[in-house]
């Protein structure tokens, strides 16, 4: 769906991203990908994604701490 | 991209108050629903909106006659480019979801996600709706609902989008946050527990440290631990120490250890205390026995004492004879006494016969001569007895003694007897055929020692049990010892490797807060940029909406609008004076009723005369935009209206039905709008609508 507009609007994001960390640059990679191709739902969802992929690595290494603390 | 659809015909049934089905021909022209409130002007504006979203916009909005019995029904007959299309929806009684269909004009059933994919993926919003709204993307661009303000605007500008990533960068940050709490609590009490159970571990091998079983000053290490529980089991039971033995683990030798103990003290140790146990009744019985016996040669010799005293008092004699003897003393003492007696007797007689003359015998009455008589009595009564009754005395007196002494000699025997009895009984409750023979032999003694010797020897072996025990158990105990710290040795070793896990944790949840951190960032580039977009492009929408306000409103005193710079990217529109460019307030209690419903038409005018991008259908639903208006309002309106429809099929329902009728055909060409009137409602037939 990505429309001139819109592109340029995440082109005008990544400018602004300049000057930041390239942790926000390396995440908006994707996240532009998806919002360009499939517009902020889709960009929600990648989030998202993402962010359970990394609590469930957490949850899951607890998890395996948990059972070994008093194994 | 193929012009959009244009409205043909409705057919509503069961929707609302309609009952059965009336159809209202559009012919694509423009509608206005004219008449007082109440008569289903707003209902056939609704019907319109459910058929096409789904969705009357309103929350919790009945759209099913719940008195009708048939299907809540809306067909909207399209058009486009000249050919027919169907959109139906219905809701059948019981059903809480409608269902819509789309067929083209060759009678095909079309997906109306791929036909109409603006109006499929949003529903209607309430009141004014223009459907014809700015559209700048293609594809997937929800219809607007130009209601909102900062929706229209945004919508207006192409930053739909933007505006949408924001709105869930900002929620994603606020959950990310929560998140990032509830982490943190996992984590921090994963780490508290796994260090207080290494503390916990630390102060018990610290504890066994500071007093350990072992010799010497380093600990052992498990295969010398493992090794001294299989000497300890070779020392219980050596043949208990197999090759399996030597491949099983510390805990399981220390298991085998102490079964090998359990089962070697229930082998020895156990018979011999019960052997002494019964040594003991044996000596306790034995004991009695020995005071039996003892009491026995006691009152023999009390026997042989009194039989010896008894013989001394019989004096050589028997004690038949001493009777004898002491009943010929007795007789002979009476007759002895007697005489004397009879001579006392004899005297007195022989006085009293001498005091009256009678001189003769006193028995025989012959006459004797008086002294002879006189010497012969005097005779009698001087007979000497004393010496025969000292003898009586003396012979009773042995006699009694002898009796005493015999019963004193009596007495003993019997008790002798009774003690003989119990010795007997006792005896004979032995099965031991030694006892017996020992006691009837003499030789009790020599065999109440040996037995005494026998549990001396017992006894001296189960002390050296006892003693093997105690030492065994003490190696067991320290063996017990030296294996918990191993186990703990073992464990902190194991939680060493759990704290690697833990930091691995704890890493994953670094990266976790830095994603977080990474989505701040760009969450407040992407406002950031909107920000400026909306700055650099709200000035000129709020010109255009200053110029529809003007000629909504014929410049009242508030002729300027304005879009809030500070606010940014968050719109908010004020109302402001050109006679005071200064100042500018919110228009809420600042305008009258007419420019507070002029202001709300504003953006609907304002930004669909800037747009001329296709779209899917070309409508404007206006439900009552004449509230507060007066007449001269009104005709600006109806001539926005016509302006507008131009392009546009306009909707538009209201109670003006006077001045419309009178303006309507100043701004519409006749053939171009269809005026409807709904009369007289009733719950059976619904509104009857009169189409001019």
């Amino acid at each position: 769906m990505s429309t001139g507009g819109e592109t340029a609007f995440s082109d005008l994001v990544r400018l602004g991203m300049s000057v930041h960390h390239d942790r926000e640059r390396t995440l908006w990679v994707p996240l532009r990908h998806q919002f360009d191709r499939e517009g902020p739902d889709a960009a929600r969802e990648y989030l998202l994604a993402q962010r359970q992929q990394l609590a469930e690595q957490v949850e899951k290494q607890l998890e395996q701490v948990d059972g070994r603390i008093n194994g | 991209m193929a012009d959009g659809f244009r409205i043909e015909r409705i057919s509503i049934e069961g929707f609302k108050g309609f009952t059965t089905t009336q159809a209202i021909d559009l012919k694509n022209r423009h509608v206005f629903l004219l008449g007082p409130n109440g008569k289903g002007k707003s209902s056939i504006v609704e019907a319109i909106r459910w058929g096409l979203f789904g969705s009357t916009g309103r929350r919790n909005d009945v759209v099913r006659n719940g008195s009708y019995v048939g299907d809540c029904r809306v067909v909207i007959d399209l058009s486009r480019d000249g050919r027919a299309w169907h959109l139906t929806r219905v809701l059948t009684p019981g059903s809480g979801e409608s269902r819509a269909e789309l067929v083209d004009h060759l009678g095909d059933v079309r997906n109306i996600r791929d036909v109409l994919p603006q109006i499929h993926s949003l529903d209607a919003g309430e009141g004014t709706h223009i459907i014809f709204a700015a559209q700048t993307a293609p594809l997937g661009r929800p219809p607007e609902d130009l209601s909102p303000f900062e929706k229209t605007v945004i919508g207006h500008l192409g930053l739909t989008d933007a505006s949408a990533l924001v709105s869930h960068l900002e929620t994603f940050v606020k959950e990310q946050e929560e998140e990032e709490a509830r982490l943190t609590r996992l984590v921090d009490d994963r780490r508290d527990r796994l260090t207080d159970r290494i503390s916990q571990l630390e102060r018990q091998r610290g504890a066994i440290l500071a007093a350990p079983p072992w010799d010497g000053d380093l600990p052992p290490s498990i295969a010398e631990t493992e090794q001294k529980a299989k000497g300890l089991i070779k020392e219980i039971a050596p043949d208990e120490l197999d090759d399996e033995s030597s491949a099983l683990l510390l805990d399981t030798l220390i298991d085998k250890a102490e079964r090998a103990l359990e089962e070697r003290i229930r082998l020895h140790q156990t018979p011999f205390v019960k052997k002494l146990d019964q040594l003991d009744d044996t000596l306790n019985e034995l004991a009695t026995i020995s005071d039996i016996l003892t009491t026995i040669g006691r009152k023999t010799n009390h026997l042989l004492e009194a039989e010896e005293a008894r013989d001394r008092v019989l004096n050589g004699t028997s004690l038949d004879e001493l009777r004898k003897r002491e009943e010929s003393q007795r007789r002979s003492a009476g007759a002895l006494a007697l005489r004397r007696r009879l001579g006392e007797v004899a005297a007195e007689l022989m006085k009293c016969n001498e005091d009256v003359g009678i001189m003769s015998c006193l028995i025989c009455g012959t006459d004797h001569e008086r002294d002879e008589l006189s010497d012969r009595i005097s005779a009698l009564s001087q007979t000497d007895d004393e010496k025969s009754v000292s003898d009586l005395r003396e012979t009773e007196d042995q006699l009694q003694a002898v009796l005493e002494a015999d019963s004193r000699v009596s007495e003993l025997g019997e008790n002798l007897r009774a003690c003989e009895h119990d010795l007997s009984e006792v005896v004979a409750g032995f099965e031991d055929e030694k006892l017996v023979e020992a006691v009837s032999g003499g030789e009790f003694g020599d065999y109440f020692e040996s037995v005494k010797q026998q549990r001396a020897s017992i006894e001296k072996q189960i002390h050296g049990f006892e003693d093997w025990l105690k030492s065994v158990q003490a190696s067991l105990a320290k063996l017990h010892d030296e294996a918990r710290f191993q186990s703990i040795q073992q464990a902190l070793k194991s939680l060493k490797a759990v704290d690697d896990e833990m930091q691995r944790a704890e890493r994953s949840f670094e990266h976790f807060v830095e994603f977080g951190e990474s989505v701040r960032g760009v969450s407040d580039a992407v406002r950031s940029t909107l920000t400026q977009e909306l700055r650099d492009k709200v000035p000129s929408v709020a010109d255009e909406f200053t110029t529809v306000f003007r000629a909504l409103t014929k410049n009242d005193y508030f002729d300027r609008l304005v879009i809030d710079d500070e606010q940014l990217p968050k719109l908010e529109l004020l109302v402001a004076s050109s006679s005071d460019p200064s100042g500018t307030l919110h228009p809420t209690g600042v305008l009258n009723g007419q420019a507070e419903r002029a202001l709300a038409l504003v953006p609907h005018f304002a930004l669909s005369q800037a747009e001329e991008a296709p779209t899917e259908v070309y409508l404007v639903l206006l439900d009552d935009p004449t509230r507060a208006f007066d007449r001269e309002h009104i005709e600006i309106l109806v001539e926005r209206l016509a302006h507008l429809g131009q392009r546009v099929q306009v909707v538009v329902a209201t109670q003006e039905t006077e001045t419309f009728r009178e303006l309507l055909p100043k701004y519409f060409k006749l053939q171009t709008y269809v005026v409807i009137e709904p009369q007289d409602w009733s719950p059976i037939d619904g509104p009857r609508l009169v189409v001019e």
